[in-house]
């Protein structure tokens, strides 16, 4: 666990940007504290996919430092970030079962099988997965598929911050509720730093103690403003 | 319930498939099933045989070591250009400009015709002016394809190695560059090492066309002709003598049409049936 601090950031995909437009991220300040629920919120090509792969290191930024507590990780790579991302479309490995899916991310760090069974299990309880847990994770729904995803992100208990990308997107509108209010229990329980990226406002309040919101896209896609509302939004969401 | 009626006359709409289909399959066909069935010794007297020349073709030891070679040569250049052409695909970039530079290189021993690529490895492995062959000469090496089954079978594969490789590695790039990011990305995230991400991932994806891929060489490397007649002719002896070299010395080299014809069929059913037993497997795998 760690307080993640964004300094400076800027970030293009060209490989030789000069105007402003070029940028897909054109500064940007943030610190997220150890063990909050953060929601950022805009509109569609505003950058928050780009952001979050700067925070898990899949990108790395055009200028700017990355820095996890007091280390800067702008250059160490994705896996010794120690840190979990859930995409807006489901990833999963077709070939394996539901339960190797959810194993994965532990199996590759070496924990060992025992803690690797009980910790699968008791994801696949809380995202009601335990059934038809050993065929093969092809033969899911879509709404099954992102649970699978979710669920690999959920598994590990190491991870400095939790990221979603809009993860919600593909499950039906009912399962929606329940899964944000899983997370959200999950984050009172763990007290993991998460960063929900969500374009629905409700969303987004009902989620986060704080909510950082983009400015629309063709204006400056910068961070505009940062909107504390942990009291008074909390209180509205129940 | 309530019941809809049938128009038949939708069949009509069938029948120039049907033409198509009989004028360039079943009838030519036709005709070898009735050399295979029947004896004749020309203006268009037939006895009939019945299943005699399926018999004598089946129980013949020539059948059955043509056959072999033909089992071997297969296995073997099966073993060897699925692996490196799954390994080539994945080395190539996957973007960039260096990408239609690879593409290109890989497909040109694809757009030369079968004969020539025969003779360009005839002259290639000559021992005595070739430059493959002199040059193993010349570091010690006692090659010669024209005289060893050995060395005769080397060339063969390497010929084959050489000229299809590229259909597996094309094949197996679309299948790669299908994969959409996110899931190297998710790989990634995971904590998942290369060999896992290939085992996990790529190979899973490459399934469907790996499968065509894999069809494709066996069937014509099953029907493997021009480019080993012209290479080897078959020899030295008989050594690579594969199945259709095998048919054409019985039927135009000897003119024997009725086991030649008996043979071509069972040649035939043993392709279909293959073919037809890999792809269900393949595919029954795939819905469970
Ligand atoms: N791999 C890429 N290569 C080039 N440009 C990219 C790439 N990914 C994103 N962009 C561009 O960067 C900008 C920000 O994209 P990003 O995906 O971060 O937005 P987003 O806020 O996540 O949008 P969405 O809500 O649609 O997911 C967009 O203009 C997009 O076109
Ligand atoms: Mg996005």
């Amino acid at each position: 666990m760690a307080k993640i601090s964004l300094q400076d950031i800027r970030h293009s995909y060209l490989s030789n940007p000069r105007l402003d437009v070029d940028f897909a991220l054109k500064h940007i300040d943030i610190v997220f504290e150890d063990g909050g629920a953060y929601a950022l919120l805009g509109p569609s090509g505003c950058g928050k996919t780009t952001l979050l792969g700067i925070v898990s290191g899949l990108v790395s930024p055009t200028s700017g430092r990355v820095l996890f507590d007091e280390d800067d990780v702008t250059d160490m790579d994705t896996i010794h970030r120690h840190i979990a991302q859930v995409f807006q479309f489901p990833v999963i490995y077709d070939t394996m079962t539901v339960f190797d899916n959810l194993a994965f991310p532990l199996r590759n760090r070496k924990i060992p099988e025992t803690d690797v069974s009980s910790r699968v299990l008791e994801v696949a309880k809380m995202l009601d997965l335990e059934e038809g847990i050993h065929r093969r994770a092809a033969s899911l729904t879509v709404d099954g598929k992102q649970k699978i995803s979710l669920g690999r992100g959920l598994v590990r208990e190491d991870v400095n911050v939790m990221m979603f990308d809009e993860p919600l997107t593909v499950i039906d509108q009912n399962m929606k509720w329940e899964l944000r209010s899983k997370l959200k229990e999950l984050h009172q329980n763990v007290r993991t730093t998460m960063i929900y990226v969500t374009h629905d406002q409700t969303e987004a309040l009902t989620f986060a103690d704080e909510v950082l919101a983009f400015k629309p896209v063709r204006q400056l896609p910068r961070l505009a403003f940062v909107l504390n509302m942990s009291d008074s939004v909390s209180r509205v969401s129940r | 319930m309530i019941s809809k009626s049938v128009k038949q006359s939708a069949w009509f709409f069938v029948i120039p498939v049907v033409f198509l289909v009989a004028f360039n399959a079943l009838i030519p066909l036709m005709t070898v099933v009735n050399y295979a069935f029947q004896e004749t010794f020309g203006d268009n007297v037939f006895f009939w045989e019945g299943l005699t020349w399926f018999e004598q073709v089946l129980n013949s030891d020539r059948f059955h070591d043509a056959f072999l070679r033909q089992i071997m040569f297969t296995s073997i250049i099966l073993l060897i250009e699925v692996p490196l052409g799954i390994a080539i695909a994945l080395s190539m970039p996957r973007k960039g400009p260096w990408v239609s530079v690879c593409l290109v290189l890989m497909a040109l021993p694809l757009l030369i015709p079968w004969n020539v690529v025969g003779a360009m490895w005839n002259i290639f492995a000559l021992p005595d002016i070739g430059l493959l062959g002199y040059s193993l000469n010349a570091i010690g090496i006692d090659y010669n394809f024209t005289q060893q089954p050995i060395s005769a079978w080397i060339t063969t594969i390497l010929m084959d190695v050489w000229h299809w490789t590229s259909l597996v590695v094309l094949l197996a790039y679309a299948g790669l560059t299908a994969i959409p990011e996110a899931y190297y990305q998710a790989a990634k995230i995971d904590g998942a090492s290369k060999w896992a991400v290939f085992k996990w991932i790529q190979l899973p994806k490459m399934k469907r066309v790996l499968t065509i891929a894999i069809l494709l060489r066996f069937m014509d490397s099953f029907m493997i002709y021009t480019e080993l007649i012209v290479l080897t002719g078959g020899g030295p002896g008989n050594s690579t003598t594969l199945l259709s070299i095998d048919l054409v010395k019985l039927a135009l080299g000897q003119f024997d049409l009725g086991p030649a014809a008996a043979m071509s069929l069972v040649y035939f059913f043993v392709v279909l049936l293959i073919c037809w037993v890999f792809y269900t497997l393949m595919m029954k795998n795939e819905q469970q």
